[in-house]
């Protein structure tokens, strides 16, 4: 199974800072979820980690080896774009088949299950396909691909509900068949949270945390109660976001909360509550709004 | 498959094509040297086909050039394969290309001199007919490498570099084009001509250049 | 089955095969759904729902049957009863008589609905 180790690793443009200096290590072989806002820094991690073109300065190893004109394992990575990578004038069967073609890996007759599965019409040119099509028939060579390394970056946005639904269940049905190494970054938390074992999630070119799934869900508690409580209470700890309402606050604590801590909210009649991961996401994360 | 192969497959189609028009050009022009005489004389030439079918190849791979560097290799490196396996195929490709292409234009240029036989042409030309030779037709493949080349580092140069520095770098990228051009022109006096090795070199230079070009490229997102 | 955000999910797939077996829907001895089935079939990563039924292997509730799958353990049932059986008047009764203090309701009323409900507590 691939691992993934990331040091220092920065991207610059002009004076643009895409990724300002991440560290970290993916012990391959998983879902990973990669969360952040636009303009993040997610893409462009991901090309780098697809040697899509090369970091201003760090180190990314794949398998401990440099992926940069690396042919043995840059073939074995695929990163899917949302807007794809294909040559636009070409029909779907001729862009399937190309894919065969120069892919080793690739499994013609999965995929061409998937085209049946999403029903992207295999006679129109890429061009002429809706946005929801283009996105299937990217998540068709992503998972068609078999790559020991496969990275969608947001590639399934444009699929309506139904057609994103499927891509899960096939992602979960072929790695349960075939485990590999795969990435799907995302700002649809709610919808595909539960298909992650690890996230990491960055803002601003940085990374800002980085766990399991599961223990980040874990991580977040929403204090709520009479404002001077809540204070009381939040002092000394990692306060996301606040809301208020009268008298009521609401705290967004990041932490787990320890048995005495627990047994003093309840004393003091405080509210004690879980934060979804989409919350946690958004209070861990900085945008346009703040 | 490897990509060389892959592209050659690829073009099967529209190389075909190409060659079908030109034999139906050779055919046109060789009727009408029948019907309307030897209007071809007051060119100075003695082969109508080698008026047709001389530079028309190259432009023709001039354009497989740029849809080389702009079309198939950002899909190439989506599907992973190194900038510097791309090159090398591509450059696999545009060789047998240019083989290719020397052989059908030798191929029309015999097609039409059996036809002047048979129609009774062949005596009445005042220049010597243009025979293919061994030199002229490596020369001509040099020619149309060059050719490709220059439509290869046109299409990296607006890819890679922002407009205004790409607009000055560009006609760098005509030189081997130029090069390629005497090679393949119809001027046989090679005189005044510069010598068969500078132009050579020019060519060896810009396939050179056609390496280095991709090197350290950065995939660009594409906008849906 | 939808999860929420209270516990993390591998512990409510546990809580979930555990209704399961309390209610009789797993009987002792029953085949359970294979990790990856369970997975499919809730949209979940394969690892999570493996750590669910882990906890419930090393807690014993399940027993493996190698090459084969995992199985309801034939004492897993009367555990799970026993377990919520100490449970029940702290978990389930002291918070309904909380209430019914908040709400000024009597207690003789609620013994008496009880009685009503079906002649006899016990059903």
């Amino acid at each position: 199974m691939f691992t993934i180790e990331v040091d220092d690793l920065r991207l610059s443009f002009g004076d643009t800072k895409a990724l300002d200096g991440m560290s970290f290590r993916l012990g391959g072989g998983k879902i990973y979820g990669l969360l952040g806002r636009n303009g993040s820094g997610k893409t462009s991690l991901l090309s780098l980690l697809a040697a899509f073109r090369r970091p201003t300065a760090g180190t990314i190893r794949i398998d401990g080896e440099n992926p940069w004109e690396n042919a043995p394992l840059v073939r074995q990575i695929c990163l899917i774009r949302e807007s794809g990578d294909v040559y636009d004038q070409e029909k779907v069967s001729c862009v399937v088949r190309t894919a065969g073609d120069l892919r080793p890996s690739f499994d013609r007759d999965y995929a061409d299950r998937l085209v049946e599965r999403f029903q992207i019409p295999t006679r129109k040119r890429v061009q002429a396909l809706s946005r929801g099509q283009k996105s299937a028939l990217g998540c068709t060579l992503g998972l068609a691909s078999r790559a020991p390394l496969t990275i969608f970056d947001e590639s399934y946005l444009g699929m309506d509900a139904p057609s994103r639904y499927a891509f899960y269940d096939e992602l979960l049905a072929d790695y349960s068949d075939q485990p590999r190494t795969v990435i799907v970054s995302t700002h649809l938390i709610e919808e595909v949270s539960s298909l992650f074992e690890e996230v990491i999630i960055i803002d601003r070119g940085r990374l800002v945390a980085h766990d399991e799934a599961d223990m980040l869900r874990s991580r977040g508690v929403a204090v709520t109660g009479p404002q001077e409580v809540v204070d009381t209470f939040t002092a000394g700890l990692t306060v996301l976001g606040t809301q208020r309402l009268g008298g009521t606050k609401s705290a967004t604590v990041f932490g787990e909360l320890n048995e005495t801590q627990l047994s003093a909210a309840r004393l003091a009649g405080l509210d004690l509550g879980p934060v979804s991961l989409q919350d946690l996401f958004v209070h861990l994360t900085t945008g346009v709004n703040r | 498959m490897s990509l060389a192969r892959y592209l050659l497959r690829r073009h099967r189609l529209i190389f075909g094509i190409y060659w079908g028009i030109m034999l139906l050009v050779l055919a046109a022009l060789v009727t009408s040297l029948k019907v309307f005489g030897l209007w071809i004389v007051e060119a100075e030439r003695a082969s109508a086909w080698a008026l047709a079918a001389n530079v028309a190849p190259g432009w023709f791979v001039f354009v497989i050039g740029i849809i080389l560097a702009s079309v198939y290799l950002p899909v190439g490196i989506a599907h992973g394969i190194t900038r510097r396996d791309f090159a090398i195929g591509a450059g696999l490709f545009a060789v047998a290309t240019s083989v290719l292409f020397e052989l059908m234009k030798i191929a029309g240029q015999l097609l039409e001199a059996l036809a002047y036989n048979m129609f009774g042409i062949m005596e009445e030309i005042a220049e010597p007919y243009p025979w293919p030779t061994a030199g002229g037709a490596l020369t001509e493949v040099l020619g149309y490498l060059g050719f490709m080349c220059s439509g290869w580092l046109s299409a990296l140069i607006f890819y890679r570099m922002r407009i205004w520095w790409a607009l000055l770098v560009a006609p760098f990228a005509a030189i081997p084009l130029s090069g390629g051009m005497e090679f393949i022109s119809t001027e046989t006096d090679w005189s005044h001509k510069p010598h068969w090795s500078f132009i050579t070199l020019i060519v060896a230079g810009s396939v050179v250049a056609a390496y280095l070009a991709v090197r350290g490229l950065a995939l660009k997102p594409k906008k849906t | 089955m939808s999860f929420d955000d209270r516990s993390p999910i591998y512990q409510q797939i546990a809580d979930k095969i555990k209704r399961d077996i309390l209610h009789g829907d797993l009987r002792a001895d029953d085949q359970v759904m294979s990790t990856n089935q369970y997975a499919a079939f809730y949209r979940i990563n394969p690892a999570t729902a493996a750590k669910g039924f882990h906890q419930l292997l090393d807690e014993g509730y399940l027993y493996k049957r190698r090459g084969i799958g995992m199985f309801v353990s034939p004492d897993a049932q009367e555990r799970l009863r026993t377990q919520r059986r100490e449970r029940f008047f702290s978990d389930v009764v002291a918070p309904m008589v909380v209430e019914a203090r908040a709400l000024g309701i009597p207690l003789e009323e609620i013994i008496h609905h009880l009685n009503g409900k079906d002649g006899h507590v016990h059903d």
